[in-house]
């Protein structure tokens, strides 16, 4: 094998698929493989990272040999870029991040439902043809097996945490201390989306707040997924009070997001679906507890390097805060456990495990 | 990765396998349920946030459930005409907003037809609804009569098979 090239519907750069993108490549090209990022949609910031499909077929692929090339393909969504990757005539394989469950958007976003639906369909479809499937978990690998792929493997995102080396934005720090009080600061982090249940988190806040700490304040970062949900989210919060103590920062810079992290003093999460869970790993990372219910791939994401939950009834939530924030030794446990599970998962760590997979299902390099 | 558990994979338990500390977990139940029980405990308050996170909850019908169906328009019957303006740029949201306010007029005339078209449509499917439930009740009924009658004729002509 001399070539696996990814191919990805929308290519935004620094979401967690892009990322993705990103490592792999670099990894690859670094293992001595040819390999290009083409995608359908390239956002304008990372136009030199990647290629449209017509360039890359006019003047990529004639340098590579046919027989020694494979596609990787980035499943997160239905698209009729697959259709198009296919027709190039090579093996295609997968990385599934995962699609989220139709349900959750029934209510709130039918179209966005029905799109969900029409991507668990097309990737059924592929379960038959996909030279291999990798999923980033063993929740997604399970889906997978499912919907009858035979041959899956799990590797995990690949997050490199020397990206969260760069400083905080300075002007969000100061905002968040400067109106600091007594009170504790929770923070979710995540697009604001029904599988998400931030109104989970806003229901365990409000229990805190009522029971444990009156000055606690929650902020959420994270763009919007679905309007009419985040106007629900609002609705509620008006509804119970907290207007208020409650922040929805919606997408913010890398600087400010780490900003976030480093003023924060809980990481709570109530999400119903997720296929990995970087921000997750972001808040051990920067030494914030996490408090989160055991859905999806959160547990093995997770792992010990947080408090895991059962149910997310709001007194669990808010007393599994609470027991965070007053108990120091459990805390520094915590956080300690949280440093661990992020070293696991690191791309020092992950990234020769990932190679090591592709070099297996997809085939060596010509030189071995 | 393969899927061994020895494997150096750095990924956690697998699905369905027990969850990491229990004692804390327990440890939790305890004190939230001590919480609730101390003297001053906003119980109504509590009851108001529960029902709120339980209207929240994401409906899962089957494809054949008409009444699941019409309840999800009935959700999305009340058109909001108001378009959201949030942005974290300054620059867009004042720019959202003048758009909003301009076509405010049309986007009101247009959610006010867009709604009453949705209510209709909600109504018919009440309607349709109502009329299949009331004809399986029928055709239940008039089955439970035909096995009736069968076990009847049985009974008349001992050793004979019941056909249909």
């Amino acid at each position: 094998m001399t070539a696996i090239h990814q191919f990805l519907p929308s290519f935004a750069g620094r979401d967690a698929v892009g990322m993705q993108c990103l490592r792999t490549r670099d990894l690859l090209r670094g293992a001595g493989y040819a390999s290009e990022i083409v995608a359908g949609a390239v956002a304008s910031e990372v136009r030199g990272e990647a290629y449209t499909l017509d360039r890359f077929t006019e003047e990529v692929l004639p340098r590579n040999d046919r027989e020694d090339t494979v596609a990787l393909y980035h499943f997160s969504i239905g698209s009729p870029f697959l259709d198009r990757v296919t027709d190039l005539g090579l093996p295609v394989g997968i990385y599934y991040h995962n699609i989220t469950d139709a349900h959750h958007f029934l209510r709130w976003n039918p179209a966005v439902a029905s799109e969900l639906l029409a991507g668990r369909r097309q990737l059924s479809q592929l379960a038959g043809s996909a030279a291999f499937a990798i999923a980033a978990s063993h929740f997604s690998e399970a889906e997978l097996r499912s919907l009858g792929f035979a041959h899956t493997e799990v590797v995990p995102l690949l997050v490199d945490f020397a990206d969260y080396a760069a400083p905080a934005d300075s002007a969000v720090v100061r905002a968040r201390t400067n109106t600091r009080h007594a009170g504790g600061e929770w923070l979710f982090v995540g697009r604001i989306a029904p599988n998400k249940c931030q109104h989970d988190v806003i229901a365990g806040f409000a229990a805190y707040r009522a029971v444990y700490d009156r000055d606690a304040r929650l902020t959420f970062v994270g763009g919007r997924t679905s309007d009419t949900y985040a106007r629900a989210l609002e609705g509620t919060c008006e509804h119970l009070g907290v207007t208020d103590a409650v922040t929805f920062a919606d997408l913010v810079s890398q600087s400010a997001l780490l900003a976030y992290y480093k003023t924060s003093d809980v990481f709570v999460s109530a999400s119903e679906h997720e296929g990995f869970g970087v921000p997750l790993l972001e808040a051990m990372h920067f030494d914030v507890p996490v408090v989160a219910y055991a859905s999806s791939a959160v547990p093995e994401t997770v792992g010990e390097g947080g408090l895991l939950l059962a149910d997310k009834d709001p007194m669990t939530l808010a007393t599994a805060v609470h027991e965070v924030m007053q108990d120091e030794p459990l805390r520094k446990e915590l956080v300690a456990a949280g440093r661990e599970r992020v070293e696991s998962l690191s791309a020092d760590r992950i990234g020769p495990v990932m190679l090591e997979t592709l070099r297996r299902v997809a085939g060596p390099t010509a030189a071995g | 990765m393969p899927r061994d558990d020895s494997a150096p994979s750095g990924t956690g338990p697998a699905i369905g396998a027990d969850l990491p500390r229990p004692d804390l977990r327990a440890r939790v139940a305890a004190a939230a349920v001590a919480a609730e029980t101390r003297p001053g405990f906003p119980e109504h308050y509590l009851e108001q946030v529960r029902e709120t996170a339980l209207t929240f909850e994401a409906p899962n019908p089957d494809p054949d459930d008409i009444r699941a169906a019409v309840a999800m328009l009935e959700d999305h019957a009340l058109t909001d005409p108001a378009v959201p303006v949030r942005s974290a740029s300054r620059a867009k949201r004042a720019a959202k907003q003048a758009v909003r306010k301009a076509v405010q007029f049309q986007s009101e005339y247009f959610a006010g037809h867009l709604g009453a078209v949705a209510w209709d449509t909600v109504w018919i499917g009440t309607a349709v609804a109502t009329r299949i439930e009331e004809l399986e009740r029928t055709v239940t009924r008039l089955q439970e009569r035909i096995d009736e009658l069968e076990r009847a004729a049985g009974e008349r002509a001992p050793g004979a098979t019941p056909g249909r």
